[in-house]
């Protein structure tokens, strides 16, 4: 089972190889073992941290590799401790850092070098597993991948007509297991998922039996369409957090989330060069925060709040990402410019400070 | 028509009963461990004061971190929606208002009819509250009532570097160690906490005229470092630990009959 975290990472990749494949959201607690203090500082990334608790804890002994993006520095040092957590293992532990441009897909060289980044991963996954490449399996696996991301980019515009009847962490949890999931075995799932939600709206809803029941339950939600319309950016949140946004009366009518929207964005034109194509539809995407791109970012998050009707947005910022530090005051003032203010929400990926965060967004709710 | 407002904040529970505009009485308790106990003190306290009884209230609105504790509250609105309403009641001139409680701080914009335009809160840390001060107090051999009063004594400012209430209470000791005298030290404090307050209000952007509510605002020598170091003059209302409550009763006013 080989382990990833950043969005930037190709699954596609891992499926033409064969490979079982597992993103980490940081999943520390019950049966993890905590690992992290002793490789990592505690004034770095909660995220990180969590995710090698995640990774290496006593609870997950399945993981064989982790794939690293060098998206951030903490993400950089996050592999550094995978490889001495893994060597710890006595095992051989597979650990790659997938080298990752710092510009967006517009000019070319940035995508050929990142093509061939994800080459020579290729290479040293074929190696490291004994497996090889194949150009058809590639195409297989693009297609189930590219479907999974169509589906929830489907559920994504469902949210974005009711937010009131969604519940955000619901369909955060829905794009975390497409992440850990075969794709042509998540597949019926995800549309068992969009076809129930699209007979709620047209007042035939019905629920089977099948895996896609218990995700389902936890999507559905009933808010007062009332309730100012927000959008949610940042670094991944808590659920408890999207809960308690919604509990005060906010309705999440989008995200710009790793672990959310940006998740289904990529789209892969099929090309003769695999690595071209994946490079090309992966950056192609509307950037992350660590990306140079600030302003055609800010463009277009402004333009997803319009089309969401979104009178606020929630700025999730994890305590010690520079990233998010650096972008946020440019963020706001771009925000403020368009009418539209921000609310700062700072937290170490844990529950903890809740009635703090829930004074925080009751105010800003009061003055939407 | 008469309403109540109760802010439960982390160190003291304060109750406002207002009758058509004009505040009849007000108590202020310890909240002390439990939120909900010390809400129906302050409620039963300004009801004798007032010498009115419960049923003649007829709207009751809860604020501060305690508000969901107070069973009897018809609605809870946050203290930052509070403090707006409760300044902007006291002086329509107010367009910044800077709250100083007993564990966090905040500074927040109004708009000419006391509504939050916008708002910065540090909710992560004490350090610069009424908790500081008390600790600070305490291993001073002071009151907290009684900084105010030391500082004016001071000639100078000592120098408080850190920012944190534990590392700042080590510098406390070395300072008294050195044998730097007491008012000095006490200058200092305050100046540590009016660097930490000006730049979060800085950061919002402080427009005039502004206000200080909270039980900090009590203190004269945080007051007067604050305005030096924001180059503003600041409003003391007379009794600025009520803000937060008074602005809940005018907004349990404005609840009842739809008008502020």
């Amino acid at each position: 089972m080989l382990g990833w975290v950043c969005t930037y990472t190709p699954e596609e990749i891992f499926a033409t190889l064969g490979l079982e494949s597992y993103r980490l959201y940081g999943d520390d607690r019950g049966e993890y073992a905590k690992a992290d203090l002793e490789y990592l500082p505690v004034n770095f990334c909660p995220l990180g941290r969590a995710c090698l608790n995640e990774g290496m804890g006593k609870g997950n002994p399945s993981l064989t590799g982790i794939v690293l993006a060098a998206s951030c520095h903490a993400l950089v040092h996050l592999a550094g401790a995978f490889k001495y957590a893994g060597e710890r293992r006595g095992k051989e532990f597979f650990v790659h850092l997938l080298d990752l441009p710092r510009t967006s897909g517009d000019g070319d060289a940035a995508v050929r070098a990142f093509a061939s980044s994800l080459r020579s991963l290729a290479g040293r996954l074929s190696s490291f597993y004994g497996v090889a490449w194949n150009d058809g399996a590639f195409y297989g696996a693009l297609q189930a991948h590219q479907s999974v991301r169509r589906l929830l980019r489907e559920l994504y515009r469902l949210r974005m007509g009711q937010p009131e009847n969604f519940r955000a962490a619901g369909l955060l949890e829905v794009v975390r297991a497409a992440g850990r999931a075969k794709k042509d075995e998540f597949l019926p799932v995800l549309d068992g998922i969009v076809k129930a939600l699209k007979g709620d709206v047209n007042g035939e809803s019905r629920v089977d039996g099948s895996p896609a029941a218990a995700l389902l339950a936890g999507l559905r939600r009933g808010g007062s369409p009332q309730g100012p319309r927000l959008l949610v950016v940042g670094s991944p949140l808590p659920f408890a957090y999207l809960d308690l946004i919604e509990e005060l009366g906010g309705n999440i009518a989008g995200d710009d989330l790793c672990q959310g929207y940006r998740y289904c964005l990529p789209e892969v034109e099929e090309g003769p060069d695999p690595f071209l194509s994946l490079a090309r539809g992966y950056l192609g995407r509307v950037p992350c925060p660590r990306m140079l791109a600030g302003k055609e970012r800010f463009s277009y998050l402004l333009s997803l709040a319009r089309k969401a009707g979104a009178r606020g947005v929630i700025y999730h910022a994890l305590k010690f990402c520079d990233a998010s530090l650096y972008e946020y005051p440019l963020f706001r003032e771009y925000f403020a410019e368009a009418g539209i203010p921000v609310l700062y929400l700072e937290t170490e990926y844990r529950d903890a400070g809740l009635e703090q965060a829930r004074t925080r967004i009751q105010a800003y709710l009061e003055l939407l | 028509m008469i309403t109540a407002g109760i802010d439960v904040g982390s160190l003291s529970t304060d109750a406002v009963l207002l009758r058509d505009g004009e505040v009849l009485a007000y108590s202020i308790v310890n909240t002390g461990a439990q939120a909900r106990a010390a809400a129906e003190r302050a409620f039963e306290e300004v009801l004798e004061k007032a010498g009115i009884s419960l049923s003649e209230v007829d709207t009751v609105v809860a604020t501060g971190y305690g508000r969901m504790s107070v069973p009897f509250a018809d609605g809870q609105v946050t203290e930052i929606s509070c403090h707006g309403r409760g300044s902007a009641f006291l002086n329509p001139e107010v367009r910044t208002v800077i709250d100083i409680g007993g564990q966090d701080s905040k500074v927040i914009r109004l708009d000419g009819q006391g509504n939050v335009i916008d708002f910065l809160m540090n909710d992560k840390c004490a350090a610069g509250t009424g908790r500081f001060l008390e600790v600070m107090a305490d291993r001073l051999e002071l009151s907290v009532a009684g900084l105010g009063n030391e500082d004016l004594k001071a000639e100078r400012a000592a120098e408080i570097s850190s920012m944190c209430t534990v590392f700042a209470e080590s510098e406390v000791i070395s300072l008294i160690a050195r044998g730097v005298p007491r008012p000095e030290i006490v200058r200092g404090l305050h100046r540590s906490i009016a660097e930490r307050t000006a730049g979060m209000a800085n950061r919002l952007g402080v427009m005039p005229r502004v206000m200080m509510t909270g039980g900090v605002a009590k203190n004269p020598g945080v007051v007067r470092a604050l305005s030096e170091k924001l180059g503003a003059e600041i409003v003391v209302p007379p009794e600025p630990q009520i803000v937060g409550a008074l602005g809940a009763a005018l907004i349990a006013r404005k609840k009842r009959s739809g008008k502020a």
